[in-house]
């Protein structure tokens, strides 16, 4: 008996622990947020870390079951990091849709649509990849920040950072949430609406 | 117990489905990558060469859970012809969200450098930490273990207690190391050092003990006592063994030259991005009696910071090595000038005397057997100017590295580097560095990479 239940306990621990290594962590991997998160923390162990252009979304579908094995990483953070860069790679279709939908651009909503915080804090939340969105456009100006948004290399070839096609609304609306960011002004729409909202 | 296993593997499988998720991510069958690099190099007063490197990777995913990657390596040789490796040709199964099998040729999960920083758009220099040496090195140091790949199974599992804190533990069992490759002469190829003359004759002596060992073991077979009374007669007439490093061979194969597989495996711990550190373990039997093993273990270091990064590696290794018999007034003994080749054994005073050497020898082996230790380690240090906020210097990174080898062919060598990156994997390095030799003998070089991930 003593034994059985010996049996039974050791089967009982070795299922506990490879469900807890099947369940940890899988719970709100959804997001672009936390696959930009994930490429943040991982991608820089050895190397820099590669601008999603550098690969088709269908061609990233391969390369990150590869990096998976190199980088120990859960099936659910390889498939985060898929979505954030196929995200980053069909921004255009994204933007459209809301082009489409009549509504407002809000570039609170736009920063968490593209994942901005995956690889910059905002208020000491976010990635550390790049540089803090907090004050950004009082530290580096609104004309630098514009241009960043729309050729992320041009003052720096080894920039990471993915290039989100926008039109101007949505570039304006961006520019303005960055810039609000450092004043404590709340979300501000191009037209000066201050409501949030896609 | 063990009749439980399949449930718990069933278990196992079934938690992995009901919690797969379910996405509308297109899907890819075939990729291509890799990365090509060309490095000039020139050596004070020792001539300058150019050398270039194409190593694409080959990635395929037949489904969800399979995924197969090959990397070769093409680069022109010396002689100016067409060198080829196939650095790792293997299948995954990604048995769960956590846990991934592999089957093939692959690299080692042994410390940090081999597994994860050996491509040169990755690699921070032109050179390999002279740990490594060996493998694609420079020749110039006598490295403690190459960047190892090897034919076998591989067990991987990561326990992610969070995004950032995790557990990474890697096993695997290969066909391991061997004998480096013999001519009819007796001469090891691989051994082409300059200084390594008397080297190369030891190892042809080691192989001779060994092919002795074989004949010794087949009389034990047919006549024990016939044998024995041979043995001692043997030993009577030695005075001497003497001992040699003997010159391995890393590269993976499908034929294992003997049935004892070489194990191993890295067990890792992170807080991400900051801190990584790692134990590795290595141990394997290289001779065709598996009398002979080789054992390595490592310890890896990381700490990336935002604009820096720091890396160190230690390796130790034991190579056990089977005595080599000098007869009292026998032709070594006589050769003068072989005693004074014997570079390997000066260095370490691995001359062992018979008395001694016998009380040591294992009976099953016809001659005594030593092991010798070997260690070294790295410290890298890179740093990115974009923390100046600079245009100019955004791109550029400097770069240190001191590595060290000790204990037989002991060897210094600093390096400075500054790099230009062009883009994330695009980069131009420059680096000079400076090695001192067990002799004394100091060489300096400037190095020149231009390098691609692509």
């Amino acid at each position: 008996m003593m034994n059985t239940n010996k049996r039974l306990s050791r089967m009982l621990i070795a299922s506990v622990l490879m469900l807890y290594s099947t369940l940890a962590f899988a719970e709100g991997l959804s997001s672009v947020a936390e696959g930009a998160n994930i490429y943040n923390l991982n991608c820089v162990r050895c190397h820099n870390a590669r601008p999603a252009e550098d690969f088709t979304a269908r061609q990233w579908s391969v390369v990150m079951p590869h990096m998976r094995e190199k980088a120990h990483l859960t099936r659910q953070e390889t498939l985060s990091v898929e979505k954030f860069l196929a995200s980053t790679l069909t921004a255009d279709k994204l933007t459209e849709g809301i082009a489409e939908s009549g509504r407002e651009y809000s570039g609170e909503a736009l920063v968490n649509q593209f994942g901005c915080q995956g690889c910059h804090q905002v208020d000491s939340i976010g990635g550390t990849l790049g540089p803090s969105l907090t004050s950004v456009v009082a530290r580096k100006g609104i004309d630098f920040v514009t241009r960043k948004l729309t050729d992320p290399t041009f003052d720096n070839k080894a920039s990471a950072m993915p290039r989100y096609p926008m039109n101007d609304g949505q570039l304006r609306a961006v520019v303005s949430y960055l810039e609000s960011l450092g004043t404590g002004i709340a979300d501000v729409s191009p037209d000066g609406n201050t409501e949030s909202g896609l | 117990m063990w009749k439980k296993i399949p449930l718990m593997i069933v278990l196992l499988f079934t938690a992995n489905a009901l919690f797969a998720e379910e996405d509308n991510l297109e899907q890819g069958l075939f990729t291509f990558a890799g990365y090509t690099d060309l490095t000039y190099t020139d050596t004070k007063d020792g001539g300058n060469g150019l050398a270039y490197k194409l190593a694409p990777i080959f990635l395929i995913q037949p489904s969800d859970r399979i995924h197969i990657e090959a990397e070769f390596e093409f680069g022109i040789n010396d002689q100016g012809d067409v060198d080829a490796e196939v650095e790792y040709l293997d299948l995954h199964y990604f048995a769960t969200d956590t846990i991934t099998l592999t089957v093939g040729k692959f690299l080692l999960p042994f410390a940090y450098f081999g597994p994860n920083l050996h491509p040169s758009w990755i690699n921070k220099l032109s050179t390999q930490p002279a740990i490594y040496g060996g493998h694609h090195g420079d020749g110039l140091i006598e490295g403690l273990l190459p960047v190892m790949s090897d034919v076998g199974l591989a067990y991987q599992q990561v326990v992610p207690f969070s995004s950032r804190h995790r557990l990474y533990i890697d096993g695997y069992v290969v066909n391991g190391a061997g004998l480096g490759p013999v001519t009819d002469h007796g001469h090891d190829e691989a051994a082409a050092h300059d200084d390594d003359t008397a080297h190369q004759e030891e190892d042809a002596d080691h192989d001779e003990a060994l092919g002795h060992e074989d004949e010794v073991a087949h009389e034990e077979g047919s006549d024990h006592d016939e044998t024995d009374a041979d043995h001692d007669e043997l030993i009577d007439q030695l005075q001497a063994f003497t001992f040699a490093l003997p010159e391995l061979e890393f590269e993976g194969k499908l034929h294992d030259n003997n049935s004892d597989k070489a194990f191993g495996g890295r067990i890792g711990y992170a807080y991400l991005p900051g801190f990584e550190a790692g134990y590795s373990y290595y141990r394997g039997a290289y001779d065709d009696a598996e009398k002979l093993d080789f054992r390595a273990d490592a310890i890896d270091l990381t700490y990336n910071g935002r604009y820096f990064t720091l890396r160190g590696e230690y390796i130790r290794t034991r190579t056990d090595a089977l005595g080599s018999p000098v007869e009292a007034e026998g032709d070594h003994v006589d050769d003068a000038a072989h005693d004074d080749e014997v570079a390997h054994d000066e260095d370490a005073d691995h001359a062992v005397e018979a008395e001694h050497a016998e009380e040591e020898a294992d009976h099953a082996i016809a001659f005594p057997t030593t092991t010798f230790e070997r260690d070294g380690w790295y410290v890298q240090a890179n740093w990115q100017l974009r923390s100046f906020d600079s245009p100019l210097l955004n791109p550029v990174e400097l770069v240190v590295r001191h590595s060290q080898v000790n204990q037989i062919a002991d060897a210094k060598r600093w390096t400075l580097g500054v790099n230009y990156w062009w883009k994330p994997s695009s980069v131009f390095k420059l680096s000079f560095d400076t090695t001192e030799l067990a002799s004394g003998e100091k060489i300096n070089r400037v190095l020149a990479q231009f390098s691609h991930g692509f």
